[in-house]
């Protein structure tokens, strides 16, 4: 565990642009016949520029990073991902991709504090796949330790027995998911400083927010049981390609709850809408709704949990 | 910038079904589409200990380029700039395991030696005999007292060879880890770059640099180096460098050094040269002997432009060794003129 004073000040509020071929094909098609081969490097580039100057840390990705670093403002804490690419997972047993062109040791040199890591986590999967995940957290924790870098993991979980992830089944299962997760990773062979957890509930099936399969009240408990499944470690909280209107609810329902959050990390749900504003008008157009809606819904998110 | 590729998706495969139907040194393994093997005959397959190593693509030649009699056994080919996954170099050893045993060689770097000890403690568990052997060169990456943080770079290629050929000759498992950690307490490098290479995955520079700098010390992937330096003639910058290594690891007057100058992939062979001739000069001139020399581009990172500076201090094997024959796609004859 690396103490990075100045990051884990209370609270965090991030911005994350390390999604890959995922936002790149989504420019593509947003932009159909005027699509150019920079338009992934351009819309990080945006949001850099446009939002790092109000949050106080944002998340680039390693292919692009290094690139995008000189852009932050100042005062902004650089986060960079420690993954090939977020959307390629190696095979079945779905092992985050690892970068070889880029060290845990490398960090500190590129003026970076804080490294990002993310896993798919089936709690229910069999030992030994979970076995062999444990073990590569513990050796990116101990890298961190060694190097001087904040470790910030980000566990996503998943069940086989129940594969749509946006199914009633699945957000039945997902409070016991979430708050298992975080409880095996909090434990301390992790060197984890910062744990990114997804919202335990899924907001369609909460009452007030969709559907009323769940009640208000155990969606707060919800919330509580898996946030105190952290123990001493941080947590904030990643809006995992939900809206914007549900993440402000959820990080909303979050703080009602009682639950003492670090912060949050937020990406789509502040930025995705300027993907249809690139396509249709342009850059400059983007940059102008990142300057706009862009940075009011980030200032919304932050009056949220300060 | 225009690169030559179908699409994003096939294009490391592509690739390998170029080199395979290219080259009757290497083919497919059997297990997985991505492992290289070496496709001759070894005289005593059950005396030999198999050589392996796994790396991202984007690198090339090096390693699949060193499949071959005298070198590696396999090349674990991952994606662009990814460590392949230990499922993957997993799926290597298995391939060409033998009785002798299994020694992967890992050139440090966070991924390939993460996925690396995980493949070897999942072989492990199948009964088979691995031993991994980390690799690391590159001084300015960790200083001297903190030498296994350092990374690998292109005086990998030293161990590659050296081990390879006596692994041909027959040497067990355990007396190859010993060769291979002697031959990389011998061996240090450094490298400058003079300008980007282009990520085929972004289209994008991997970095910047001023048109009048050179980046000393940067990694093969443009990772942080030592700093920045004015362009000047080659004999300065080459002075500087070999000042650098011989201070990070004397070689004593009278002493060998065998040498790699190694492009980055944009610079020229004349520029090479060049840069050898420079780097003879500045050996000569402090009395150590510049052997067995190998120039070219051979651990390269795109159209990136710069070269690297490898010595080792020898000794009568590992000389030996380093020039014995071998016969892969693209490692070059070594020759020894001193000798």
């Amino acid at each position: 565990m690396t103490a990075n004073g100045s990051f884990l000040k209370k609270p965090i509020c991030g911005v994350a642009v390390d999604q890959g071929s995922g936002l790149e094909k989504a420019l593509r098609e947003a932009r159909g016949p005027a699509a150019a081969p920079d338009d992934l490097f351009r819309f990080k580039r945006l949001v850099v520029e446009a939002l790092s100057g109000q949050a106080t840390t944002l998340l680039v990705d390693a292919a692009h990073g290094r690139e995008l670093l000189p852009h932050f403002a100042p005062g902004c804490e650089k986060m960079l991902a420690f993954e090939a690419d977020v959307y390629r997972i190696s095979n079945e047993d779905r092992i985050t991709v690892l970068p070889d062109n880029l060290s845990v040791s490398d960090y500190p040199g590129l003026g970076v504090r804080v490294l990002k890591f993310f896993l798919y986590f089936g709690p229910r999967d069999p030992a030994e796949i979970n076995e062999r995940k444990f073990a590569l957290v513990a050796d990116i924790g101990r890298q961190c330790s060694a190097a001087g870098v904040t470790f910030l993991f980000e566990p996503i979980v998943y069940d086989r027995a129940v594969p749509d992830g946006a199914s009633f089944d699945f957000a039945a299962l997902k409070p016991q998911l979430v708050t298992e997760a975080t409880r095996i990773f909090a434990d301390s062979r992790f060197e984890i400083d910062v744990l990114k957890v997804e919202v335990p509930v899924n907001l369609n099936f909460v009452e007030g927010f969709g559907e009323p399969a769940m009640s208000r009240e155990d969606a707060e408990a919800a919330f509580r049981r898996a946030a105190d499944a952290a123990g001493d470690i941080p947590i904030v909280y990643l809006s995992a390609g939900v809206t914007f209107e549900q993440f402000e609810g959820a990080l909303g329902l979050a703080r009602t709850a009682g639950v003492d959050m670090a912060g949050f990390m937020c990406g789509r749900a502040i930025w995705s809408d300027a993907i249809a504003v690139y396509g249709a008008e342009g850059p400059e157009a983007a940059e102008a709704w990142m300057r706009g809606p862009g940075r009011e819904r980030l200032a919304r998110l932050t009056a949220v949990v300060s | 910038m225009k690169k030559l590729f179908n699409s994003a998706e096939r294009m490391v495969d592509d690739m390998i079904d170029g080199y395979v139907a290219a080259y009757p040194q290497v083919r497919r393994g059997a297990q997985d589409a991505r492992v290289v093997v070496r496709a001759r005959q070894v005289k005593d397959p059950a005396r030999k200990v198999v050589l392996l190593i796994g790396n991202g693509s984007g690198h090339e030649p090096i390693a699949m380029g060193f499949v071959g009699a005298g070198l590696l056994d396999a090349n674990v080919v991952g994606d662009v700039f990814a460590a392949p996954s230990a499922d993957l170099i997993l799926d290597g050893i298995r391939e060409v395991a033998g009785p002798a045993g299994v020694l992967l060689l890992i050139s440090q770097h966070s991924g390939d030696m993460i996925n690396g000890r995980a493949a070897v403690m999942l072989a492990e568990e199948e009964g088979l005999k691995v031993r991994a052997l980390p690799m690391y060169d590159d001084i300015s990456s960790a200083p001297r007292d903190r030498l296994h943080d350092r990374r690998g770079a292109p005086g990998t290629m030293f161990v590659y060879k050296i081990l390879g050929a006596a692994a041909e000759q027959g040497m067990d498992l355990d007396a190859l880890v010993a060769l291979g950690e002697a031959v990389r307490a011998r061996t240090t490098t450094l490298a400058a770059a003079a300008s980007p290479g282009i990520s085929p995955l972004t289209g994008k520079p991997m970095f910047c640099l001023p048109d009048d700098e050179i980046y000393l010390g940067m990694g093969v992937h443009g990772e942080p180096g030592i700093g920045r330096v004015k362009v000047g003639p080659a004999g300065d910058l080459v002075e500087r460098m070999v000042a650098a290594l011989l201070a990070d690891r004397p070689i004593a007057r009278g002493a060998k050094a065998a040498v790699i100058v190694n492009g980055m992939g944009g610079t020229t062979l004349m520029e090479l040269l060049t840069v050898y001739r420079e780097t003879r000069a500045a050996l000569t001139r402090r009395g150590i002997d510049a052997v067995a020399p190998m120039i070219g581009s051979y651990v390269t990172t795109q159209e990136m432009a710069g070269f690297s500076i490898s010595l080792l201090e020898p000794d009568k094997r590992m000389l030996d060794l380093w020039c014995a024959p071998s016969d892969s796609p693209f490692f070059p004859r070594i020759e020894d003129h001193t000798a």
